[in-house]
């Protein structure tokens, strides 16, 4: 039997989990090292990434989210209980360090769509130079991400503990995605300061959700 | 489930339910600890996800390089 495994906290006192996950199924703690880990069992070797099955394992999360410090796996990750033991024994130190940054914090996502530095290339330029507009289209967006950051950092500093830009940028209008490490008890400060910057930046559009379980501000290696 | 997305300017045509979804997918399916798996995560009704949402793309492009990762092993 694998496990699908929801996310890692400290071992600390929890309360019974009873919010049900992928497969139906209430999710229990494995203790690896000092860590807890949440999870449940796992049957059959394919996972739909539905609506209900993403929502699903969202809401087992955020249901230990105001009462916890924990860091959050990826939708998908099934595994066997000895591959777990190993992973979290090879980076026990990266996990605890994690745990440590965002603890008293949840995150705060913000995507701007910004009209600022956009590329214009011309119908010939594209065709006689793809190469050059490969990288001119390249640039564009590194300015945009660049511009973008540096003006919502300004708004938000000494507010937020830790920022992750990057880009979405697969189709239509690039848009700059932006999660903030903010400690609960700056949210409401927070969320003002951004309340202001939306008001002063009427030609760009944003899209602003929270509080999430820190998704961004995760150190393990990423492997397949 | 984390509060209502907000969405200002531009973006504000689009509706609630759809800025939800993105907002989860774009959590769930593209960030998060990242452990070796032992499933397949099957993208076949994926795009259905996306419907009016375009932006999602990069969440698709997320979920191909790590099934792509996998068929090479």
């Amino acid at each position: 039997m694998s496990l699908y495994v929801y996310c890692l906290m400290e071992n600390s006192e929890l309360s019974t989990p009873c919010v049900p996950g992928i497969q139906d199924r209430i999710p229990h703690f494995i203790k690896v090292e000092e860590f807890l880990v949440l999870a449940c069992d796992f049957s059959g070797s394919d996972l739909q990434p539905t609506k209900e099955m993403v929502l699903a394992h969202e809401r087992v999360v955020e249901s230990f989210l105001d009462t916890s410090t924990l860091l959050p796996f990826r939708f998908g990750s099934v595994v066997s209980e000895a591959g777990l033991r190993e992973f979290i024994q090879a980076n026990a130190a990266t996990l605890g360090a994690d745990l440590d940054k965002v603890r008293g914090c949840v995150e705060m996502g913000l995507k701007v769509m910004s009209p600022a530095g956009s590329t214009s290339i011309s119908d010939v330029e594209a065709a006689e130079r793809p190469g050059t507009t490969f990288l001119k289209a390249k640039l564009g967006l590194l300015q945009v991400q660049k511009e973008v950051a540096g003006w919502v950092g300004a708004a938000v500093a000494g507010i937020v503990r830790q920022s992750d830009v990057s880009m979405i940028s697969g189709a239509g209008q690039p848009i700059v995605r932006i999660a903030h490490l903010v400690l609960r008890y700056h949210l409401d400060e927070y969320k003002s300061h951004i309340d202001t910057l939306v008001q002063q930046r009427t030609d760009c559009g944003f899209l602003r959700s929270g509080p999430w379980p820190p998704y961004s501000f995760i150190s393990t290696p990423r492997v397949g | 489930m984390s509060a209502k997305p907000i969405a200002d300017g531009i973006l504000s045509d689009l509706q609630d339910e759809d800025l939800t979804l993105f907002e989860i997918l774009d959590h769930v399916l593209g960030k998060g600890i990242v452990i070796a798996g032992e499933i397949t995560i099957s993208v076949a009704n994926v795009e259905l996800l996306y419907l009016g949402v375009n932006v999602l793309a990069g969440s698709v492009d997320t979920i191909n390089k790590v099934i792509a990762a996998r068929s090479s092993k």
